[in-house]
């Protein structure tokens, strides 16, 4: 009996060193674990945990087979667009899910020429099932234009934007775009109002939309100001209007004045060419110093009718 | 007086039936990308057709055939199609060339999504197959039998296109559900 239990013990171990025996003492590489795909935004990322072989760099091989193939094909399976020797614990099939069926993945380490047996995922992958964020969303405002400009998700990707004045009653406005990227045109806005905005994303091809974005307001300036600005303006204005040919004309006079004075010497104070006369006039000859005086006068008539001509 | 009121009555609800109807079967297939499906072809198309060697046969007859398809039959003549490319052609044929491969895949597999969501037409009884698209539908598959299976399946891959643009014609999506 003992003897029986010591043999079928040493059979068992021979039994289990028999891979080890015929891959030359080489463990088997084993498979990727943890298999999970994440999918946000119809992005679609395959991921496993890395296999660790020390000193050495794995590759990884990635294939995929749709409802189509797993019903009627079942032996088909087709490697990814991106993935069939890739280093990364992790592969982008969202070129390869290209209809809203459930998709088999499946992925195995490779060595050299070793290869590990195929992992999969626990559930089929459909791309229904990914998730939608609300989308980024820019509000512009253009003056006295409401503008916004949607994130560019994609060609899969339309938009349901809804705005409204927020004021009491008031009704919202929906509009589609077709495609994030683009500034659109949403309103003219009225001044003083609050305008406010809010987006969410359409998936056409799944049938789905995402949850609305948080709402942004933006507030166009009142009428009172810009009008304050004109009255400003309008007697900054008129103040320079007067102001500057005054200062102009007053300028003109100072330098005027100061290069060529047009002073004229008063009559009374102008010397004839004979100064005795009038210094020697004395009571008796009263007449000759009028005579005198009347002749300078007419001297000094014809001496400035003499200067009016001017030189000739 | 009332036999003529009456009449009218009837004929105006008859009215509201058919357009009733109408409306019923374009609402199918709404959320296909059917611009995608036939931007995936075009890659492949060229490749696909001079793979054909009968250049003087058709299978799914002249696309003057697809048009003449009255709209209460389109329903049921989508189905068949459909079905027949599903259930035949794909399977019949065997690519080795991997970047075809993956574009066909790819139809195959939106075929397979568009089958779904008629099915949830055909419970609503939207998709009733009258004799005429019954008829249709047997002559596309006597065409196909004709042909060796291989060369018939090549043929009706490349015949893709007319297909493809028939459905979109017909099943416009102008709403959501």
């Amino acid at each position: 009996m003992m003897i029986l239990e010591e043999i079928s013990s040493l059979m068992w171990l021979f039994c289990a060193l028999i891979p080890c025996l015929l891959t030359d003492g080489v463990a088997v590489l084993p498979a990727p674990q943890n298999l999970s795909v994440q999918s946000t935004n119809m992005k679609h990322l395959l991921m496993w945990s890395p296999v660790i072989v020390p000193g050495e760099v794995i590759h990884y091989s990635v294939e995929y087979q749709g409802e189509y193939e797993s019903l009627y094909l079942s032996h088909i399976w087709i490697p990814s667009s991106w993935c069939s020797s890739t280093k990364d614990p992790e592969c982008d099939i969202t070129d390869d899910i290209t209809a809203t069926v459930p998709y088999n993945l499946r992925v195995r380490a490779i060595l050299g020429s070793q290869t590990s047996a195929w992992s999969t995922p626990k559930h089929p992958f459909n791309r229904n099932s990914t998730i939608l964020t609300p989308p980024g969303m820019e509000v512009i405002k253009d003056g006295f234009h409401l503008v916004i400009n949607l994130e560019d998700l994609g060609p899969q990707f339309e938009f349901l934007v809804v705005y409204w004045r927020r004021e009491p009653g008031a009704k919202e406005h929906v509009k589609t775009v077709r495609s994030g990227g683009i500034p659109v045109h949403l309103e003219t806005m009225e001044s003083g109002a609050v305008y406010c905005v809010k987006a969410q994303t359409f998936v056409k091809v799944i049938g789905r939309q995402s949850a609305f974005s948080q709402a942004e307001c933006v507030k166009v300036q009142g009428e009172t100001l810009p009008l304050a600005l004109a009255l400003f303006a309008f007697v900054g204005f008129m103040l320079i209007l007067v102001v500057v040919p005054l200062s102009i004309w007053k300028t003109g006079q100072l330098l005027r004045y100061s290069c060529c004075p047009g002073v004229v010497l008063p009559n009374t104070l102008k010397i004839t060419n004979s100064p005795q006369k009038l210094t020697s006039c004395r009571k008796e000859e009263m007449e000759v110093c009028t005579m005198s005086m009347l002749s300078s006068e007419e001297l000094f008539r014809s001496g400035s009718s003499r200067r009016k001509e001017g030189p000739s | 007086m009332k036999a003529q009121r009456v009449s009218l009555w009837l004929l105006g609800a008859i009215l509201l039936l058919c357009s009733v109807h109408a409306r019923g079967l374009r609402r199918c297939l709404i959320s296909m990308d059917m611009h995608q499906i036939e931007e995936t072809f075009q890659e492949i198309k060229r490749a696909i057709q001079a793979k054909d060697t009968f250049q003087n046969v058709t299978i799914l007859s002249t696309s003057e055939f697809l048009h003449s398809i009255k709209p209460l039959d389109v329903c049921c003549v989508t189905k068949s199609l459909l079905e027949f490319y599903v259930d035949r052609v794909f399977k019949d044929h065997q690519e080795v060339n991997p970047q075809i491969l993956r574009k066909i895949s790819s139809i195959a597999n939106s075929f397979l999504y568009m089958q779904k969501a008629l099915q949830q037409c055909q419970e609503q009884r939207l998709c009733h197959c009258g004799q005429e698209a019954t008829n249709a539908t047997r002559i596309i598959h006597d065409n196909y039998n004709q042909l060796e299976v291989r060369s018939a399946a090549i043929k009706s891959l490349g015949e893709l296109d007319l297909f493809l643009a028939w459905i979109g014609k017909n099943h416009q999506g102008t709403s959501t559900a």
